[in-house]
């Protein structure tokens, strides 16, 4: 396949057979997770195309900002009539576990050039991190990855192209699906019950249900306050009793 | 009164926003590279965060009538309330999406129709 140069500076197409393995491998292992990933986008993609945004808005949505909890938690919000900046605020905090996946993107693929690294931290969500990092706990040093026929980043890559596809077939599916539901079905808590499982796994240790009890409370109680205050207080809340049941002597049981 | 809902144009920048936030958190330390040590107290706070910001928004959801304007209207009849411990109890036992969202519904509907 080396024959023609402009082929030869294609992705896949231009690159050894080993990285084209390692990029097999990449996508094999992401299609494993395909029907989870599939239905959490189908139901994501049924809640925007059931929210205030139009098919278009909704589809951009998923396309650009590929990142599914914040997506659905900016839904209430934006039928709900809150302000750009508040609904950028919370998907950043809704977002904040990436930023504890970047540490390994950083570290593992160090000797990528900066901008693969910023491409290839854009396309890491949770799938493709935890795959990763189930597979690969050690960092390599130069010397170890000569040494390895194995090209991680390759396979790295095989898992974020089969996470944002799948990903988008079942949210694209969604979306335009949407529209042929009658409204009268009440579709738009498909929303609020993805986000219900979304919180299920978070609530596996004691502080961090003592945490969502005052988020639920602060937010409720607040609910009248102008600029709709209570978000911002219910996360404030949450933090500050969360930190509280870690430090009591029964804490992160 | 309802709130005046986002036009287009605003509906565009939060778009734009939220992608490039996606980027912002995913790269996060591959731009600020290993200069930066982050404190043990944010990196405490950042794990519960994401749960209050969650919870926060789904509280008044599952148990305040759409547009409510108060607590006052606090309402158990709300088929909200009822759709959601079924799907927290269906997404417990079973952690699968797809059962979560049909029984969820169902209870939803259930509720909405015949109470």
């Amino acid at each position: 396949m080396r024959f023609n140069p402009f082929v030869s500076k294609l992705p896949y197409w231009g690159w050894t057979p080993l990285q084209q393995g390692a990029w097999r491998d990449g996508l094999k292992t992401m299609s494993t997770s395909a029907v989870t990933i599939f239905s959490w986008a189908l139901v994501t993609g049924l809640a925007m195309g059931k929210s205030p945004l139009s098919t278009e808005q909704a589809l951009a949505m998923s396309l650009f900002v590929f990142a599914g909890t914040a997506q659905l938690a900016a839904l209430p919000l934006i039928a709900g009539g809150f302000s750009i900046g508040t609904i950028l605020i919370t998907a950043f905090v809704v977002n904040l576990r990436f930023i504890i996946f970047s540490v390994g993107v950083q570290a593992h693929f160090s000797h990528l050039p900066y901008w693969r690294r910023v491409i290839l931290g854009y396309f890491t969500a949770d799938f493709g991190y935890l795959m990763f990092t189930n597979r690969f706990t050690e960092v390599q040093n130069a010397q170890e990855r000569k040494a390895d026929g194995y090209y991680r980043s390759h396979f790295m890559y095989g898992l974020a192209c089969g996470n944002w596809t799948i990903w988008q077939t079942g949210s694209i599916i969604g979306i335009l699906f949407a529209s042929q539901i009658p409204d009268s079905w009440g579709l738009e808590f498909a929303g609020t019950l993805a986000l219900i499982a979304v919180i299920v796994p978070m609530l596996d240790h004691r502080s961090a249900r003592w945490a969502a009890g005052a988020a639920a409370v602060v937010a409720v109680l607040a609910y009248s306050m102008p600029f709709k205050l209570n978000l911002t207080l219910a996360i404030i809340a949450a933090i500050m009793v969360g930190i509280l049941a870690d430090r009591s002597p029964k804490g992160a049981q | 009164m309802r709130p005046e809902p986002l036009s287009s144009l605003e509906i565009t920048f939060l778009i734009l926003g939220m992608a490039i936030i996606t980027g912002l958190t995913r790269s996060f330390f591959v731009f600020l590279g290993d200069r930066v040590k982050v404190p043990e107290l944010v990196l405490r706070s950042i794990r519960y965060a994401p749960l209050a910001a969650i919870v926060g928004i789904l509280a008044p959801e599952l148990v305040l009538p759409p547009g409510a304007l108060e607590i006052s209207q606090l309402d158990w009849k709300l088929p909200n309330i009822w759709g959601g411990i079924a799907a927290f109890g269906v997404y417990f036992w079973t952690r699968q999406m797809l059962p979560t969202l049909l029984v969820g519904m169902a209870v939803f509907s259930l509720v909405r129709h015949w109470i």
